[in-house]
């Protein structure tokens, strides 16, 4: 059955699919985006969150150098609730290979990168705990960028444009007539109905999976998912993005995000997207390289471990992993495979989501005769919320909420929010203390059709991410939000096993890091929900 | 400083039970804390055996017991002793004003703060769960603003236990402590403990009441042994009974008031905030720990020693990396099955016992401590610093805890 | 040179366990403070926010650690805290209130006074007029106190005038303001019972306040440099094998631990080892069999009042022990904290507070039938006169008087 239509129909709820969406609404197409999970489950929040400068390719790529310098200029610009500009930092530590320092600031210069040479002090007064066995550092500017954030952003802006968006609808089939798209099938992941959506073009936006919607149609896109491996740690050990300066390999980058850290990222080939298992081996790999920037990094807290899987492009008889190109590519499936109104877009990086998109659709628009330019770069994504609102919403929010809950819930949404917090007093129980989420800011989450489970609150509000990892929000969230759900995933119908879901999911996280600090924590969740909330529940008889 | 008979480390529930029973023996006690003892964490619950390996509710705990795996702790404490242990229990917290009832040989049900309910062996009065399988109407007492109890969450799942043929009908009791931080049971306690509170808070459910009804509430009578709840059966003329909490645990707290006063009267000595960090031996046997705070140690020699510093979550057993598990104070050895696959099983809430729950000191059976392989003749091993058993998925902690500190103390 | 573990780094051992919050005696009497766990080491993570963020409550919390002394993963919460509110009046100088500068400042008034014919007789004087006349009250004091009257002398004047044995054995004196200016006769007696045990006490006049009070203040520079001065003074005798005594126990723990807890110096932790509560000193005594025993013939029942500052420092109740051992009729009060923390219960704004915290105590002392209150701490022996009976002592007067028979 028939039950939408749109000219454009994109697959993938990632950068890429959201940056089409947005790009294609400003350009005046009428475009509808799926994607089988909440939106941004994949590679596009499952990396470290590096807004790159360029310079980690600075010797080997220069193209994508010169693109990464150029992209992170214009995000800073539109998206700045998004970009933390924090600066990185390139360094060489004892017994690193002094013969690549010189290349590398070539190869920055003639990309544009503008780098600049501390001296030890000043690295380690920049970033006190770096290692004592420093021998230079240079200053870049990378930032970090919260891919959760920037995604939801963009379907925010496409939104004001026409764009729509559909998250747990999978798609199961490509419908073909006389060689041309003529609708897809779909199927609800959370009411399981499944239903055909016409439209004129079909974009595989699908990340790692971009291999298994090709085969929908019968055709071949080699894509080779390539796991990657990282651990946030529950401080910001560091102030600036810290890379190391070498041939790019795993476990050299440290990223400062919010309150935490992430380092990553190890690169691994898989051949299931699906595969976000870590083990102790890729951890001890991390963290053997990561003390080399970080003597004392053992010390520290972890918080989880997590694996994303990117989206290698592969051409024929290329290899893949690490040495991959990062770059991306577009396949007009009627050019390559004589079928009309598909196109497959594959492979990039997350700070050039943005241009991808432009030169994607650039491509894609002249088909539906549309010769309208590309705007992306011009306009915010968001509206900003403004100091004088944040000053008045002050009184309201937990000490070190308010930026937090403008910056996730721009402009109009945050004004719900502080509505809220005025009219009702209850609605100021700070639910997430560790991350200083309101009761108001779930509520508002849970209310909006997008939600099925705590963990989808999680995602939009950083719920259950910090220090304590859901022991204590898991039991509110869910009491609170399940209510407010309007159809829930299966696994989730109602409060308690909503609860259990979403410390299984912290959980999964937990468990190849179950060692040091984090045995504590282990220990007190299980004291907490197993012994005094015994959340199997017990049938006296 | 002097020194002692017995030197206990450690002030969760089986340091204090420790320290207690080796007084009684006439014994003179030192007690070393560092931290809460767990007692905020703690149900102040005593789970004897709730559930078995298969995870199959155990009927008869005191049966049960009998048969657990070899390496068990309870395997070496045996029977009797776990009996003992109980009544011992029963009359210090009797005397203390906070009678606990029940037994090792049937389950008592307690109805938990998500509406769940636990099978454990000794509760105190006023968390007899029991009470509703036989009353007509269970009234679920929410408390406007409260956070972490939300009653309609514990409505909808102990309706889901208790079954339908029962009536369940929800009020809401207004504290008016508005203003200033999220309302928490513990300020609801401590409201409970006021007259004005307690008087308000019956004035509000009396309506309410009736025969063939129970109360079910929040852990919030009050936040001393068991005074308001003594009371507040009388006044509203029928059952009450509290659920476990979110920590702060009220009743661990309760529980924890109730032996330090019991302490305090044996004339047992508590130092605060003594980290213990090492030890001395002659031969096989423990002559001194030092313990103290930042800037300097102080030995404590003693003739015995009994170490009962806790699990992961109280640091009397780390693992910094994988499969180097240590004991910190005596350096005795550490059982750590760290295999990759059954440390920590995929779920959290799992069908099997976690792998590093096992984790712990290898003692012999009579509970005395193994270093380097050999025996320390006069170091006792008590509660979770024990290897062999998963006190989470079994419901067992509380009840190990005591029988262990028992033994270790009569031994 | 920067130790690796600063107190900030403990903030990383949280894992939000709540034991401190239930321990926490300020939350406890008071709704409008969020909690010892929700300040310190939670905001210890969002360095990245902005300036403007600051948790108003914190205000309300008094260090008086108990926070710490609950804390099973070592985090220093207290500390955290204070590290914290300095931050905020670092970026918000003007934040600071008339009262912040004199409580804070408590020396450089006593030190005028010192210098002023009759200085210290007036101020007496006018302190008990304007609590008459609601003078403290409007200046944001907690009128209904009286404050602590300056002594006629003060120690540091006293102390020349005390005949000692020479002796090679010595120990420096650091009396802390309370027992300068305050209750010069705490001081007669430690020296009274140092000569006992053999030993000489000797003095240094570069000693400035130990910063506790500067500390809870939000002048975190300035304790800094107090730090810096008693530090070189410490480490100077220590390298004569000199150890340095405190009778105040908030001063000997600010020396011992704190320095190094807040400004994280190794020179400090080096400087701590050489510092040590009187009580410590004696029972260090005591175990290597070296302290004079006393005999008491006083029968008076004595009920005695541990300061959260001292049980923080994890080494027991030593004056406890040791009257004991003289044969003094002492019980341990075991009442916890007594709500005054120092300048915190001097605050109008935290009267109330200050004195629902003490209640337990006040109680305590009252039921106890004990006629006399012993206690280690100055500030919480003004709260006991003030909340149960002007019958305080410190331990030293009465083992002192022991010694006399």
């Amino acid at each position: 059955m028939v039950k939408d239509k749109a000219t454009v129909v994109i697959v993938g709820g990632g950068a890429t699919g959201v940056g089409i969406l947005r790009d294609l609404s400003m350009r005046g197409i009428d475009a509808l985006l799926i994607e089988k999970l909440d939106m941004v489950n994949g590679a596009s929040s499952r990396y470290h969150g590096l807004l790159h400068s360029g310079a980690r390719y600075a010797v080997r790529d220069q193209e994508a150098a010169k693109e990464c310098i150029e992209e992170n200029t214009i995000l800073r610009r539109i998206g700045k609730s998004c970009v933390e500009a924090t600066m990185g930092m390139f360094v060489q530590v004892e017994g690193d290979d002094p013969d690549f320092v010189q290349p590398w600031l070539d190869g920055c210069a003639a990309s544009g990168i503008k780098t600049r040479e501390l001296s030890k002090e000043e690295a380690w007064a920049t970033v006190p705990n770096l290692s004592r066995k420093l021998v230079c550092a240079y200053e870049v500017p990378d930032g970090a960028i919260d891919g959760f954030r920037m995604s939801w952003q963009n379907l925010q802006s496409a939104a004001r444009y026409g764009g729509r968006y559909k998250t747990y609808t999978e798609i199961i089939g490509i419908n073909i007539e006389s060689g041309a798209v003529k609708s897809i099938s779909v199927r609800d992941n959370v009411t399981h109905e499944e239903y055909e959506i016409e439209c004129q073009i079909l974009v595989n936006a699908a990340g790692p999976w971009a291999g298994k919607v090709a085969q929908l149609a019968g055709l071949d896109c080699n894509v080779s998912p390539s796991k990657g491996t990282l651990i946030a740690f529950n401080q910001r050990i560091t102030s600036h993005v810290v890379n190391r300066l070498r041939k790019p390999s795993n476990g050299d980058i440290f990223v400062p995000h919010g309150s935490i850290t992430i380092l990553g990222t190890s690169s691994i080939t898989i051949p299931d997207p699906e595969d976000t298992s870590t083990s102790w081996d890729e951890v001890e790999e991390l963290m053997k390289t990561g003390e080399g920037v970080f003597e004392h990094l053992r010390d520290y807290r972890i918080l989880r471990v997590f694996a994303g899987s990117r989206p290698l492009y592969v051409p024929k008889g290329a290899e893949g992993g690490r040495n991959a190109s990062r770059g991306f590519v577009t396949i007009d499936h009627e050019v390559e495979d004589g079928l009309k109104g598909m196109m497959t877009i594959c492979g990039g990086k997350f700070t050039t989501y943005r241009l991808m998109a432009e030169k994607f659709c650039d491509v894609l628009a002249p088909k539906l005769n549309n010769t309208a330019k590309c705007r992306t770069a011009e306009e915010d994504l968001v509206p900003e919320v403004t100091e004088a609102d944040k000053k008045k919403a002050r009184q309201y929010f937990p000490s070190y909420g308010v930026s937090l809950a403008a910056t996730r819930l721009g402009v109009e949404k945050f004004a719900d929010v502080v509505k809220t917090l005025e009219s009702d007093p209850e609605s100021r129980e700070v639910i997430c203390e560790c991350e200083n989420v309101t009761l108001a800011e779930i509520k508002a989450i849970a209310n909006e059709s997008t939600s099925h489970s705590v963990a989808d609150v999680r995602r939009r509000t950083r719920l259950g991410m910090g220090t304590c990892q859901g022991n204590y929000c898991a039991l509110r969230a869910a009491a609170v939000a399940n209510k407010f759900f309007k159809n829930k995933l299966d696994d989730c119908s109602n409060s308690l096993s909503d609860m259990k879901n979403f410390l299984q999911a912290r959980w999964k996280g937990i468990t190849p890091v179950m060692a040091g600090k984090t045995l504590r924590e282990a220990e007190m969740t299980r004291g907490m929900y197993e012994v005094l909330f015994n959340v199997n529940g017990g049938r006296p008889e | 400083m002097s020194k002692s008979d017995v030197v206990v480390i450690g002030n969760g529930l089986a340091g204090l039970v420790s320290a207690l029973v080796s007084a009684d023996q006439g014994k003179k006690v030192t007690l070393l804390s560092y931290g809460a003892g767990t007692f905020p964490l703690n149900s102040g619950l005593i789970d004897v055996l709730g559930y078995d390996d298969a995870g199959k509710t155990v009927k008869n705990p005191i049966e049960a017991i009998a048969s657990v795996a070899d390496g068990h702790p309870y395997k070496k404490i045996g029977v009797d002793t776990v009996k003992e242990a109980l009544d011992y229990f029963k009359d210090i917290v009797k005397s203390e004003g906070m009678p606990y009832v029940g037994s090792a040989d049937q389950q008592q049900w307690v109805v938990t703060g998500v509406g769940t309910m636990k099978p454990t062996c000794l509760v105190p009065e006023s968390m007899q769960g029991n009470k509703c399988f036989n009353a007509g109407e269970v009234v679920l007492v929410g408390i406007k603003y409260l956070k972490d109890y939300y009653v309609e969450m514990v409505k909808e799942n102990l309706a889901e236990i208790l079954g339908k043929d029962k009536k369940y009908s929800v009020v809401e009791v207004d504290t008016k402590l508005q203003g200033g931080r999220d309302l928490t049971t513990r300020d609801v306690a401590v409201w409970m403990d006021t007259e004005a509170g307690y008087n308000d808070f019956v004035a509000q459910l009396k309506a309410q009441a009736g025969s063939g009804k129970v109360f079910v509430v929040p852990q919030v009578l009050g936040t001393k042994t068991n005074v308001v709840y003594s009371k507040i059966v009388k006044d509203l003329g029928c059952d009450v009974v509290e659920t476990t909490c979110m920590p702060p645990s009220i009743n661990g707290l309760r529980l924890r008031d109730v032996l330090l006063s019991a302490l305090k009267k044996r004339g047992i000595r508590v130092i605060e905030n003594a980290k213990a960090e090492d030890a001395e031996f002659s031969a096989n046997r423990a002559v001194s720990i030092k313990a103290g705070g930042e800037t300097r140690l102080q030995t404590y020699e003693a003739d015995k020693f009994i170490l009962a510093t806790g699990g992961f979550y109280s640091g009397g057993i780390t693992m910094r990396d994988f499969g180097e598990g240590k004991e910190g104070v005596f350096g005795c050895d550490v059982v750590t099955d760290c295999e990759e696959a059954t440390w920590a099983n995929k779920q959290l809430f799992s069908d099997k016992k976690q792998g590093f729950a096992l984790a712990g000191v290898k003692t012999y059976d009579d509970l005395r401590a193994i270093r380097a392989g050999g025996i320390i003749e006069n170091l006792y091993v008590v509660g979770r610093n024990l290897t062999g058993y998963d006190f989470c998925f079994e419901h067992s902690g509380n009840g190990v805890a005591l029988a262990s500190a028992f033994k270790a103390a009569k031994a | 040179m920067e130790l690796e573990e600063r107190a900030r780094d403990t903030g990383d051992n949280c894992i939000a366990c709540t034991s401190c919050v239930a321990v926490c005696p300020i939350t406890k009497a008071n709704r409008n403070y969020i909690g010892p766990k929700l300040v310190g080491p939670a905001h210890n993570r969002m360095h990245f926010s902005d300036e403007a963020d600051y948790e108003e409550s914190l205000k309300l919390c008094s260090n008086c650690k108990n926070c710490d002394i609950t804390c099973p993963n070592g985090v220093s919460v207290a500390t955290l805290n204070m590290l914290e509110r300095a931050k905020y009046y670092k970026q918000h100088p003007e934040a600071h209130t008339q009262v912040d500068q004199m409580l804070s400042h408590g020396f450089d008034m006593a030190d005028m006074l010192n210098k002023l014919p009759l200085g210290k007789t007036l101020a007496n004087l006018g302190m008990g007029i304007g609590k008459a006349f609601g003078v403290l009250d409007m200046m944001g004091l907690a009128g209904k106190r009286d404050m602590p009257a300056y002594a006629d002398t003060y120690f540091r004047d006293l102390f020349p005038t005390i005949k000692q044995p020479k002796s090679d054995k010595k120990v420096l004196f650091f009396p802390g303001c309370y027992i300068d200016t305050n209750d010069p006769e705490v001081g007669v007696a430690f020296v009274e019972v140092m000569n006992a045990n053999g030993y000489e006490v000797i003095m240094d006049s570069r000693f400035v306040c130990c910063g506790s009070p500067l500390v809870v203040g939000g002048y975190l520079d300035e304790a800094r440099s107090h730090a810096d001065i008693n530090v070189a003074v410490i480490n100077e005798y220590a390298g004569k094998g000199i150890p340095v005594v405190a009778c105040c126990t908030s001063c000997s723990l600010m020396l011992k631990a704190e320095y190094t807890e807040l400004f994280a110096q190794s020179e400090m932790q080096q400087a701590g080892k050489n510092v040590y509560d009187s009580f410590e000193f004696l029972a260090i005594l005591a175990e290597k069999g070296q302290l004079k025993q006393a005999k008491s013939s006083d029968k008076t029942k004595m009920i005695y009042h541990a300061p959260c500052h001292l049980r923080a420092q994890g080494l027991g109740l030593p004056a406890l022990d040791i009257l004991t051992a003289a044969g003094i009729d002492i019980v341990n009060a075991d009442a916890g904290c007594c709500g005054m923390s120092g300048s915190y219960g001097f605050r109008k704004e935290n009267y109330e507070t200050s004195m629902k915290v003490g209640e337990n105590l006040f109680n305590t002392i009252k039921e106890s039938g004990a006629s006399k209150v012993v206690c280690d701490c100055g500030t919480c022996r003004e709260q006991i006169k003030h909340g149960a009976t002007k019958n305080v002592c410190h331990p030293m007067q009465i083992l002192a008087q022991a010694y006399k028979g």
